[in-house]
């Protein structure tokens, strides 16, 4: 759990900071740059978008072994709960712990909608713009596709902004109680190391709703398009 | 002998009730005393003790009742070295056992502080601490394996607190000047304890050690004139039936609980001593009841026990009441020469710290005398203030947070802002199944161990020594004793459990069962239980009179033949039933504490915690040294004859080499 | 105080259990739980109705033998406080109280409010025991523990063995209680020799009885002895550190 959580969180940092490009001047250049660097690198060491590939294979594996490992964890405690209910308390971790199963699950539905939505660009997900396959010219005249015209056209659609951003709050939840976990998951039984997590889990949280749920509310707002 | 003569030509056999009516002069009794020095007398005796083979150990059963400190440890030593150990206890895991309750310390005269302490000043104390009533020789015993005792728990995972240079910390405690007190916090005795318990677990995982939880012993097999078994009740079936051994070792505590509420745990009995001294193990002094003076007085109705306030409170704390009868004001709004500190005036060299039986008594005298504060007018003062004027609250918090803590938890008051509300409780029994200095009872194969017993305390025990006795018993002298009693059964099998002896022990047990049962009267045995205590509380506590004891006996008959009429036990006995567990406690408490009474009325000196007011120099104990220097044993009444129905009071004679005999003095 | 309990009846581990309201109308703030409880039993033996089966021993809050949920919460409303040592005056006048056994699959109801906890004790067999034999121990002052180290093995050795913990936690997990044997045992010495084997056979008891630990936290609430929750951490560090390590050496 803590091992592919670990990864996770990697990931979110890096794919935020990533998507933090729209507040670039020049945005649409940018984002589009990234997008292509990420699909060709470490090219020409790999060939193609290879590593990009096997970047994907391992971040599916680890979803897999967490889904796997968080369901595992929620059958085995209802049974050894016994069919007792347990009353709910008004404390954060209580709350956030017990509701990561809740939290996880529509997290794993958002990342399906996700993929399909801005990666895949399914019919009937992805906005108008991804299915017109829009593309963007790089500055050394190669056609890429405009993943920035995709995010935006997909943002601009309230609903979709609003399953986004409700989305970020729950994955702040989740990360909350996550990266807290991941101390205890390692045996860190060292008191200053351990409340140095507990402030680095609300810090990080904080940051990925912050950081990722701004972007629809911007692009709502007009603020970028 | 002497004693026996003492008490020769007293008093008429007229009154029911006069000591002669009660109670006979039985026999000498030989303490198999080694013949040396007592200070090499344990070496002497294991040299001499017998041993069993490796390899016939585990042809050899021994049954151990109870898992406290004594308890725990012994069954463990014994199942280290291979011998087949089946363990009994009324909990459901052995770490509930009331050792667990110990707050102080243990000690040990390892002497590596350059205080100038060793085994022969530990020896001293404890028998001047036990007021010349305790055996020399077991004192030695103590002193000597306590040394190893504190390496054993150590290892095991008791966590002693630790010096800053990483060495082993002590502190020192009441009675003693050096300092030879390990402690952790205020728990010493929970984690002596859980390791003594976890050292069990290690033996019951090995299989050497077989574990019986929530079994309650009823009885004890005894044929050709050794203790060949018990009878237990299972406490969730309700099931009645037998275990055979080669020999039986009881560590099942104290019996203060008589007192109705005590600072014993709501469990802990009687029974099993009082069982195998119905089948002919001798009762030692049963009236050496230890009272403390700093517990938590009765607030209310519905308290149900009384709980400790360390004694080391006493150290800062001025214990005072108020100079006027039924003082209602608040305490802090009494002013400074309205209020009595008594023991400071009555023990200027002492003051506060004078030894527990000295402090219980005299804060008993205020109360009786009507000068007792609380709702219930029945305890007196313990204040800070002047220690906090004096040190400052901090230091005062350093040194007594977590005991303040538990005060204010169990009371709701701030004892920084109100002075503490204590009073005497009865708290430790010295006195128990009587045995020789191989802790075997007067029936053979019968084992003692820990508060079950006698002999190390004398008539009052010193603080810290209890944990120390628990686990001199059970890990460092009965896996020694036991063997060497063992070796000369080599061959013979346990008792057949179809043997008459056996069924009929089992019989004797469910009618005892169905008898509680079928009583169908009015009240349930806890109404008995407080009566009884209030009994003992008046007549047989920190003071006691000829006229008051003898009241006591007459009102405890009547109080059995009241509980055998009217006594209310709801439920069936094939289940779990605590009412019935608690019925047939109370039953032996009411035989008991006869016998406690008759004790008491009998030993004609003050000794200790036995404090007679017709025995007494200024107020202190006044020993008798030429008549009363020796152990009563008691023997079960004859059933016929001229002094049927009388209790057999024999006796066992104390001499002292190393500690000669002298008269305490705290003025 | 009058206050209205609803208190759990059930006559055996196989059979049906249910809530049985009783009222008590001379209550005090000063009483504890089981003094109420206490008077609950003495008002029904008065009426000839079978008392209230419940567990008690020393009421100090040492020994771990009481435990029973008071309206959904281990031992009761207050935190790291044991049955015996909360009141009455945490309730108001004419409150119901709902008075439950500890609930977890891993303790079955015995009777009434008892039930049998000695899946812990089966923690402790598993290896959490010191395998020196009586006599064999070195001389505890040549070996030399810090006082913090010291200090730091009584914090997790505090712990009564109550079961609260397993009770309070959603997941029915004994990760505090395991936990807390062996982050103590890891400061004692003679300990040491077989700290591999201890953590690896005592995990896999507790994992076969009790549930997952979510670090969730109730636990340490719960916790009578003030447990704290790196306890948890101690069992994952302890059990990573085993498999780390050779399954030839115990150590």
């Amino acid at each position: 759990m803590a091992v592919t959580g670990s990864v996770f969180v990697a990931f979110l940092l890096f794919h935020m900071a990533g998507n933090l490009k729209v507040y670039l001047p020049d945005a649409e250049l940018h984002f589009n740059e990234y997008a292509h660097w990420l699909r060709g690198f470490l090219n020409p060491l790999l060939p193609g978008s290879s590593f990009l590939w096997a970047f994907r294979a391992v971040i599916a594996l680890c979803l897999v072994l967490h889904v796997y490992a968080g369901t595992t964890i929620f059958f085995r405690a209802r049974v050894a709960r016994g069919g007792f209910g347990r009353a709910i308390t008004a404390k954060w971790h209580a709350l956030t712990g017990r509701t990561m199963i809740w939290t996880g699950l529509i997290i794993l539905c958002f990342i399906i909608f996700h993929l399909l939505d801005l990666t895949v660009g399914a019919k009937g997900v992805a906005s108008k713009s991804f299915s017109g396959k829009a593309t963007y010219t790089l500055e050394d005249g190669e056609v890429v596709t405009n993943a920035y015209q995709n995010l935006i056209g997909s943002f601009e659609r309230p609903a979709v902004a609003a399953f986004y951003i409700i989305t970020m709050v729950l994955i702040a939840i989740h990360l909350s109680h996550g990266i807290w976990s991941i101390i205890n998951d390692f045996g860190g039984t060292a008191s200053r190391t351990r409340s140095v997590f507990l402030v680095l889990a609300g810090l990080i949280a904080l940051v990925i709703v912050i950081g990722n749920a701004s972007i629809p509310l911007a692009v709502l707002a007009g603020v970028i398009s | 002998m002497s004693a026996a003569k003492a008490t020769e030509g007293k008093g008429t056999a007229v009154d029911p009730l006069s000591l002669d009516a009660l109670r006979v002069i039985g026999q000498e009794l030989d303490g198999h005393l080694p013949d040396v020095h007592p200070r090499d007398a344990w070496t002497d005796r294991k040299l001499h003790y017998n041993l069993v083979n490796p390899a016939n150990r585990r042809r050899f059963k021994i049954i151990v009742v109870g898992t406290g400190l004594a308890g725990a440890g012994a069954a463990a030593a014994l199942g280290e070295l291979g011998y087949d150990v089946e363990v009994f206890s009324y909990h459901d895991v052995p770490r509930r056992a009331h050792s667990v309750a110990a707050q102080g310390g243990i000690n040990s005269p390892r002497a590596r502080k350059v205080d100038n302490d060793s085994i022969d000043r530990f020896v001293k104390d404890t028998v001047k601490g036990g007021d010349y009533r305790g055996r020399e020789q077991d004192a030695y015993r103590l002193g000597e394996e306590g040394i190893r005792v504190i390496d054993h728990m150590q290892a095991i995972g008791a966590a002693f607190a630790r010096e800053y240079g990483g060495q082993l910390a002590t502190r020192s405690f009441g009675g003693v000047q050096v300092s030879r007190t390990y402690y952790t916090r205020g728990q010493t005795g929970q984690q002596l304890e859980i390791a003594a318990a976890h050292a069990l677990s290690r033996q019951v995982a090995a299989g050497t050690c077989k574990l019986h939880s929530r079994q309650e012993l009823l009885d004890i097999i005894v044929k050709d004139g050794r203790a060949q078994g018990i009878v237990v009740r299972d406490l969730v079936t309700g099931k009645v039936r037998a275990m055979t051994a080669h020999a039986v070792v009881l560590c099942t505590g104290g019996y203060g609980n008589i007192y109705y509420k005590a600072t014993l745990a709501k469990n802990s009995n009687a029974s099993a001593i009082w069982r195998a001294y119905k089948r002919g193990a001798f009762f030692a002094n049963p009236c050496f009841v230890q009272i403390h003076p700093t517990a938590l007085p009765l607030m209310s109705q519905w308290q149900s026990k009384k709980t400790l306030m360390s004694e080391s409170l006493r150290n800062d704390g001025r214990i005072w009441a108020p100079r006027k009868k039924d003082d209602d004001r608040d305490p802090n709004d009494i002013p400074e020469e309205e209020r009595f500190y008594f023991l400071e005036e009555r023990y200027p060299a002492f003051g506060n710290l004078v030894p527990r039986d000295v402090a219980s008594r005299n804060i008993r005298e205020r109360i009786d005398a009507g000068y007792g504060v609380g709702p219930l007018k029945n305890a007196v003062y313990l204040d800070f203030r002047t220690g906090i004027e004096r040190l400052g609250a901090k230091v005062i918090r350093e040194r007594y947070s977590n005991l303040f803590d538990m005060y204010h938890e169990l009371t709701g008051e701030d004892p920084f802002q109100t002075p503490m509300r204590i009073a005497p409780s009865v708290h430790f029994t010295m006195g128990g199944l009587w045995s020789d200095y191989d802790q075997m009872t007067s029936i053979p194969g019968l084992f003692v161990g820990g508060e079950a017993g006698w002999g190390y305390h004398g008539a009052n025990r010193l603080g810290a020594n209890s944990l120390l006795s628990g686990c001199v018993d059970g890990w460092f002298t009965l896996p020694y004793s036991v063997p060497n009693y063992l070796a000369g059964l080599l061959g013979k099998e346990p008792l057949a459990h179809d043997d008459p002896a056996v069924t009929q022990t089992i019989a004797d047990v469910e009618a005892r069962v169905e008898r509680l049962l079928s009583v169908n009267g009015s009240h349930g045995p806890d109404y008995f239980h407080e009566k009884l205590g209030a009994i003992m509380d008046r007549y047989a506590s920190v003071s006691r009179d000829v006229e008051g004891l003898t009241k006591a006996i007459g009102l405890i008959r009547e109080l059995r033949e009241e509980f055998w009429r009217d006594v209310k036990v709801i439920g069936e006995g094939d289940r779990l039933n605590q009412e019935l567990e608690t019925a047939g406690r109370v039953a032996d408490y009411l035989e008991l504490a006869e016998l406690l009474c008759v004790d008491a009325l009998d030993r004609d000196e003050s000794a200790g915690a036995h404090f007679r007011t017709d025995h007494e120099i200024d107020g202190e104990a006044a020993r008798d040294d030429e008549h009363w220097c020796f152990c009563s044993a008691w023997g079960v009444p004859a059933e016929s004859g001229p002094d049927a129905g009388k209790h057999i009071r024999n006796y066992e004679p104390l001499t002292f080499v190393a500690v000669p005999l002298q008269q305490r003095n705290y003025k | 105080m009058r206050l209205i309990l609803e208190v759990w009846r059930q006559d055996g581990p196989q059979a049906q259990g249910r809530f049985e309201t009783h009222e008590i109308t001379d209550a005090t703030p000063e009483m504890s739980l089981l003094e109420l409880l206490d008077r609950l039993n003495h008002q029904l033996v008065e009426q000839d109705q079978d008392p209230v089966a419940f567990e008690s021993d020393c009421r100090e809050g040492i020994c771990g033998t009481c435990g029973i949920d008071i309206n959904g919460v281990p031992h009761g409303p207050e935190d790291n406080v044991p049955a015996c040592g909360q009141h009455v005056r945490s309730f108001h006048d004419g409150q119901t109280v709902r008075i439950a056994p500890f609930r977890a699959k891993s303790f079955p109801v015995i009777r009434d409010l008892i039930v049998d906890r000695t899946g812990l004790d089966r923690i402790i067999q598993a290896g959490g025991t010191v395998a020196v034999d009586a006599g064999t121990a070195p001389d505890a002052d040549t070996i030399r523990i810090t006082h913090h180290d010291a200090e730091e093995a009584l914090d997790f050795a505090a712990c009564i063995g109550c079961g609260a913990c397993v009770s309070a936690c959603p997941n029915g997990a004994a990760y505090l209680f395991t936990g807390a044997k062996l982050a103590h045992l890891r400061l004692i010495p003679a300990a040491q020799q077989e700290r591999s084997k201890r953590a690896r056979s005592m995990v896999a008891q507790m994992e076969q009885e009790f549930g997952p630990c979510s670090q969730i936290g109730e636990c340490a609430l719960a916790c009578p002895a003030k447990i704290p929750l790196r306890a948890i951490a101690a069992v994952n560090r302890e059990r990573i550190r085993a498999g780390f390590r050779s399954r030839s050496k115990e150590n």
